[in-house]
């Protein structure tokens, strides 16, 4: 024969191993790249912080008011005396407390937030009413004395956040409030901002019989931050 | 290491969907890599061995030498090697082994071709499936509680649109390599059934100039 049977002709593809490791890294840096440009756009200078408003409104006390002596029939017409619920959209100046009447629901003013932390209103004087003083035996609810408005941090004012939050509180007899949460929102960053700004409010204790005792009441927080 | 974290990061936007992207992406890439290095290594013709086959003065000690002188991988390898082992029987015969070995050339070298032709069609889908996952959660966080979560609602068009973009991305890639390799595969052939011809209207040649001793063409 001839040197052409020295050829081998049964030859076969070479499998090489490289590839797939290859294209596993050139995948993974396809991703960072991919990654980077979605992830650019974050990199955008921040916008000032626009209108940032947060909400507190007063909820009806949920457990009746425990029973007491009948009241006289001529104080009937004070005892329905519902509170205002207010929203107002800008930070206004803490609000002066409302009058104190007796015998009256739990009175919550509405208390916006700032953005920036303000001074705590003035702590208003209890007024009690001098019939109530009088003859010791009437029934008060409890009064907000102290209501500091939750300040929106840093870290929350880069968001939209619209969210309503009840809160139970539970006002002691020496007016000082353990707050838990009835209806949560999702964030918890919100919930423990809300949490820590009802623990710091103080009242005046609800009065039965003349003696401080303590209380329920529920109130809505409303934080609007744009 | 904060870029691969902000990468991360976004990447993460676009679900459970990038994950079997990634896996398709990486096989369109494995198979494109393993064409491209067997197109360049193994199916490259030296013009040297063109000129030679295609010109008059051919000669077979010449041609021997020259693939001596491939890698015994190499597809004309293959192919000029069945030609010369069988060159002394008649043409029909070695033709018809030519034709076995191109074929089993052609099967090799269209291998795994399919699966990048099922990735080009398949990836858009799944980054689709991407965006009905991502627009399925906004739109339960709307319908759920009212616009309670504005930040989920938006992270889920991102999902939506990550997972899509990505798709169109390699199936865009996958099809230029599908296309691509397709016609490598197609010149290949073309070539080798040319140089195959040439080479049997040698061997009749040959076998006509010894006078056709009982062997017919």
């Amino acid at each position: 024969m001839n040197s052409a049977a020295a050829f081998d002709p049964a030859g076969r593809t070479a499998r090489p191993w490289w590839p797939l490791p290859t294209a596993l890294l050139l995948w993974a840096l396809l991703l960072w790249g991919f990654g980077l440009f979605f992830a650019a756009p974050d990199k955008a200078p921040a916008v000032p912080p626009s209108a940032i408003d947060a909400r507190i409104i007063e909820l009806p006390p949920p457990p009746a008011p425990p029973k007491l002596q009948p009241q006289p029939a001529a104080k009937a017409p004070k005892m329905a005396r519902p509170a205002p619920v207010k929203a107002a959209p800008k930070p206004a100046p803490a609000p002066t407390p409302p009058k104190v009447a007796l015998p009256a629901p739990p009175v919550t003013p509405p208390v916006h937030a700032d953005p920036a932390p303000a001074p705590p209103p003035p702590l208003p004087e209890p007024q009690p009413d001098a019939d109530n003083v009088q003859n010791g035996t009437q029934q008060m609810g409890a009064r907000a004395l102290y209501q500091p408005k939750p300040v929106i941090p840093e870290e929350l004012r880069g968001e939209t956040i619209h969210v309503v939050v009840t809160a139970r509180l539970h006002i002691g007899t020496d007016g000082n409030v353990t707050a838990e949460l009835v209806n949560p929102a999702p964030d918890p960053r919100v919930n423990q901002l809300v949490l820590n700004t009802l623990k710091a409010w103080r009242f005046f204790p609800a009065i039965q019989a003349g003696k401080p005792v303590a209380s329920v009441q529920d109130v809505k927080v409303a934080i609007d931050v744009d | 290491m904060q870029d691969l974290h902000e990468s991360w990061i976004a990447l993460k936007l676009g679900g459970v969907m990038i994950l079997p992207l990634s896996v398709l992406a990486v096989l369109a890439l494995a198979i494109m890599l393993e064409k491209a290095m067997l197109y360049w290594r193994y199916a490259r013709l030296s013009g040297e061995l063109l000129t030679l086959v295609e010109t008059y003065g051919f000669e077979w000690k010449e041609l021997e030498h020259k693939l001596a002188a491939l890698n015994r991988y190499h597809y004309f390898y293959r192919f000029f090697s069945v030609i010369l082992s069988n060159r002394e029987r008649p043409a029909w015969w070695t033709e018809s082994r030519a034709a076995d070995e191109a074929q089993t050339i052609e099967t090799s070298l269209s291998r795994r071709l399919w699966v990048l032709e099922t990735i080009v069609t398949a990836a858009p889908l799944l980054g689709l499936m991407g965006t009905i996952g991502g627009m399925m959660h906004a739109f339960q966080l709307i319908g759920g509680a009212g616009l309670v979560n504005p930040t989920g609602v938006t992270g889920g068009v991102a999902q939506a649109l990550i997972a899509t973009a990505v798709g169109l991305l390699i199936a865009l890639i996958s099809l230029f390599g599908f296309n691509y390799f397709s016609r490598l595969q197609a010149q290949t052939m073309d070539e080798m059934e040319r140089l195959g011809t040439r080479l049997i209207d040698h061997i009749r040649l040959d076998q006509q100039e010894q006078g056709g001793a009982g062997v017919r063409p």
